[in-house]
């Protein structure tokens, strides 16, 4: 993560995001972070009936530092929520973070005190997959959709640019308590 | 002169045909005079190459090789047949983000990855992949360089490179790695000895600890055979001494997270991964110069054409073949066998390997003493095969010593699961210890007398009497039922 | 002045000055790695006098099992990372064993260096190879071997005995 974000803009830094991209989205090592039940359809993605080998995910880490993704897969109570964090800050970046399940995503039908509604309370999510609990097929599905953003994930001041872009559009646009739906 | 000089000189007198394998002095066979130091240095790159494809190649291979044991295909998606994968493995371990620890000494967290991958690659130094061949005009052989001890570099360098992991375990400033990678350093110092001792019975049989004089003392008859007991014990502890399953307790992943290497990121994990896979191939060439000919061709094809398939380049495609078959053997054994627990692993090695291994290599050295002419000179003829009386003997003493010792062995055991033996009893009461237990299958239960139809008297007294006597006598206590 | 004994110099100036770290440094296990550095040069020592199988043993013995003996014993107390003040000397000791350690130096190189200033050895003619070693381990000197076997095996038997005594007094007194 050191000379690649430092090219400027141009056909290097594109041919290296490229290459970057491909190499990064090819060989993601996911953390062990099954939490409830959507662990047990994550287990299920590592059977050889759906086999996320063919990705080469199926070295999952035990430890976060050698982790690139965090699939929260399962309901995060109040009490593990700071482990969840701590996790998430020891994994080495680039790391991306998968909430798995209706419980990660948003709390689920817990909708109570005791679960944190929605793990981006905590960290930033880059998929959001619903299900209660999806199907290995929809966490594949899921994968997949991410290793399409990181294929195209610029670096560099490309990275920058994007981020800017991102907020400008953020700050620019309708908010949601103002927008009035079809009706109006 | 002393005896000992005296019985070698006899022993270098004596005609290979007696002895079945050839004595041979101590120095390689291996001729390094035609070889000037750009030759040597192209070798020592084309053997770091060669080992880095390899390990390239290994990655996949054993991803997908495990695959279709567990009957799912393995990595196909990046790259034809997933080859691509463990190219992008390195490359985004290369463009991650590096994190040393804060409470890490960082000298050392720097040094011990480093110490681990280097040291593998050094022991290939005097493996010998081919036979004499000709570098840009100058016949050299095809390995880097050999002493007359060269295996003892091989042991002492994988002695050195424990140091890589008990460093990193200790380095890494927290409890999961240092405990990991203790137990990873007992383990393997442990396994160590029964290695060097299981390859000590090769070098009776060969003469000398000179990797091409070994493989040129197998041209008639692969160490395998003679010394099956080294071979059996030395891919045991090959196994053990690479934290391979099913010994890798290490890196159990439930007990330490990672071992040693949990709190290694990016590129340092890397050289990690690397020097294992690497230190994988050392051993197995180890073991296919001392047990299987080294780089020579099978006898059957070795007799094809007077040799011509059998010297020179050549040997490096025997030599990846058999390097390739104990790599094959080594994720064979990953996807089938679980992982060993620690205290019976320690016993295994140091209370069975050991001694067993020092009562092979006595044996070992009588046999090679009665070949050799030290126990007498005396021969007979069998079916036209001449067999020295002495080597006979003691080959027949061996196998007696070591069929009793099983027998013996067995018979304990026996004995032991006798005794282990639990027969239950055929009737039992069910109250008889104040909780009321249910019946084994098979069992019978023993009715209470007193409620049994018919057996109480026809007065009541009695009847009453034997009820209360029942209640009484059996150490229930009803009242706490009630 | 040849490669071989400018080689030798360097590795010889490598034994002194990490075995000076050894004793100077304030990390513990630092001490500890100083020593192997120590250690293993002197076998490189060996292995430029042509001395193939004592360097190997070297490194097999020194280097691949007392020193993890060592850091063993180490790790498994307190496994210390970083300086640890408790226990530096102060600086009157240090001095002291300065002028100690110099003297005993000066005291040996008087009376060696004059005495074996004139041996010669030839290294491109080995006299001693592991033929010759063999024979005088195994021949001349096999009764100092054997008794160094013995007593190697009564301080591994009385490490188990004093360990079993402690055990066992621990047991009582619980």
């Amino acid at each position: 993560m050191g000379l690649e974000e430092k090219l400027p803009s141009g056909f290097l830094l594109s041919t290296v995001e490229g290459l970057a991209g491909y190499m990064r989205k090819a060989s993601i090592w996911p953390a062990t972070f099954g939490l409830a039940c959507c662990a047990i359809e994550m287990m299920a993605v590592g059977t050889p009936d759906y086999d996320i080998a063919r990705f080469g995910m199926e070295r999952f880490s035990a430890t976060p530092r050698q982790a690139d993704l965090m699939i929260v897969a399962g309901r995060v109570s109040q009490k593990m929520a700071p482990v969840v964090r701590q996790v998430y800050d020891q994994m080495p970046n680039p790391k991306w973070v998968i909430s798995m399940g209706v419980c990660a995503s948003s709390g689920g039908m817990f909708n109570n005190y005791a679960i944190v509604q929605g793990v981006d309370h905590i960290i930033p999510v880059d998929i959001y997959l619903p299900g209660c609990p999806p199907r290995p097929q929809m966490l594949l599905n899921a994968i997949i959709e991410l290793h399409k953003q990181i294929e195209t994930s610029p670096l560099g001041v490309n990275r920058e640019a994007a981020a800017r872009a991102a907020e400008e559009a953020a700050l620019s646009a309708t908010p949601t308590h103002q927008m009035k739906g079809l009706l109006a | 002169m002393s005896l000992s000089t005296a019985a070698y000189d006899i022993a270098l007198s004596l005609p290979a045909g007696v002895t079945g394998l050839a004595p041979a002095n101590d120095n390689p066979v291996a001729d390094f005079s035609d070889t000037p130091w750009w030759v040597a240095l192209i070798k020592a790159v084309g053997v770091f190459v060669y080992l880095l494809l390899s390990t390239l190649l290994v990655i996949w291979f054993e991803r997908r090789v495990i695959g279709r044991m567990q009957q799912r295909p393995g990595p196909n998606r990046n790259g034809p047949f997933g080859l691509l994968q463990t190219l992008a493995d390195g490359m985004k371990s290369m463009l991650k983000e590096d994190i040393t620890p804060a409470n890490a000494d960082r000298i050392v967290y720097t040094t011990a990855p480093l110490i681990a991958a280097t040291m593998a690659f050094v022991s290939f130094a005097i493996i010998p992949l081919g036979g004499t061949v000709s570098i840009f005009g100058h016949e050299t052989p095809l390995q880097i360089t050999d002493v007359p001890v060269a295996v003892l570099l091989v042991l002492a360098v994988a002695s050195v490179g424990v140091y890589g992991i008990v460093l990193a375990g200790w380095s890494s400033g927290s409890t999961y790695p240092l405990l990991g990678g203790l137990r990873s350093t007992a383990q393997v110092i442990s396994y160590e000895i029964a290695m060097g001792l299981s390859l000590v019975a090769i070098f009776l049989y060969s003469g000398s600890m000179s990797t091409s004089q070994i493989v040129a003392a197998q041209s008639s008859l692969w160490y395998i055979l003679p010394a099956f007991f080294s071979f059996a014990v030395y891919v045991i502890t090959m196994v053990g001494e690479t934290n391979r399953l099913p010994f890798d307790l290490a890196e159990g992943e439930g007990e330490l997270t990672g071992g040693f290497h949990t709190e290694y990121s990016a590129m340092r994990f890397a050289m990690f991964y690397l020097g294992e896979y690497v230190n994988m191939f050392t051993v197995s060439a180890l073991a296919t110069t001392m047990f299987l000919g080294g780089w020579q061709a099978p006898p059957f094809i070795a007799a094809i054409g007077d040799g011509a398939l059998n010297g020179g380049w050549w040997g490096l495609l025997w030599f990846t073949i058999k390097l390739w078959m104990f790599m094959f053997f080594f994720v064979w054994l990953r996807g089938s066998l679980p992982r060993v627990r620690y205290d019976q692993f320690m016993r295994f090695g140091w209370r069975f390997l050991i001694p067993i291994t020092l009562a092979w290599v006595v044996a070992v050295a009588f046999i090679r003493g009665a070949q050799l002419g030290f126990l007498g000179q005396g021969t007979f003829t069998i079916g036209g095969r001449e067999l020295s009386v002495a080597t006979v003997v003691i080959v027949s003493i061996v196998a007696v010593i070591a069929l009793a010792a099983a027998w013996i062995w067995d018979d304990k055991r026996a004995e032991r699961e006798a005794a282990a033996e639990f027969n239950p009893p055929e009737e039992i009461d069910p109250f008889e210890g104040g909780f009321p237990v249910p019946p084994l299958p098979g069992q019978r239960l023993r009715e209470p007398s007193g409620l049994a139809v018919g057996s109480g008297a026809a007065s009541r007294e009695p009847v009453t009497s034997s009820v209360t006597s029942t209640l009484t006598s059996s150490p229930v206590k009803e009242e706490t039922h009630g | 002045m040849t490669t071989r004994d400018l080689v030798f110099v360097v590795v010889g100036t490598i034994t002194a000055v990490s075995a000076l770290l050894a004793v100077t440094t304030r990390h513990v296990v630092h001490a500890a790695l100083w020593l192997l550095v120590s250690l293993g040069s002197l076998a490189g020592c060996y292995l430029v006098l042509g001395q193939e199988l004592v360097g190997l043993v070297q490194l097999l013995v020194y280097v691949g099992a007392i020193v993890v003996l060592v850091l063993f014993a180490l790790m498994l107390t307190r496994a210390p990372i970083g300086p640890q003040s408790e226990i530096s000397t102060p600086a009157w000791q240090r001095a002291l064993a300065v002028v100690l350690g110099g003297a005993t130096s000066a005291l040996l190189a008087a009376l060696l260096l004059p005495l074996l200033a004139s041996a010669q050895v030839d290294l491109d003619r080995p006299e001693t190879g592991t033929t010759q070693i063999a024979q005088a381990v195994f021949g001349t000197w096999v009764w100092p071997f054997e008794l160094l076997s013995v007593l190697l095996l009564v301080a591994l038997i009385g490490a188990f005995a004093v360990s079993r005594l402690v055990l066992h007094r621990e047991g009582e007194a619980a």
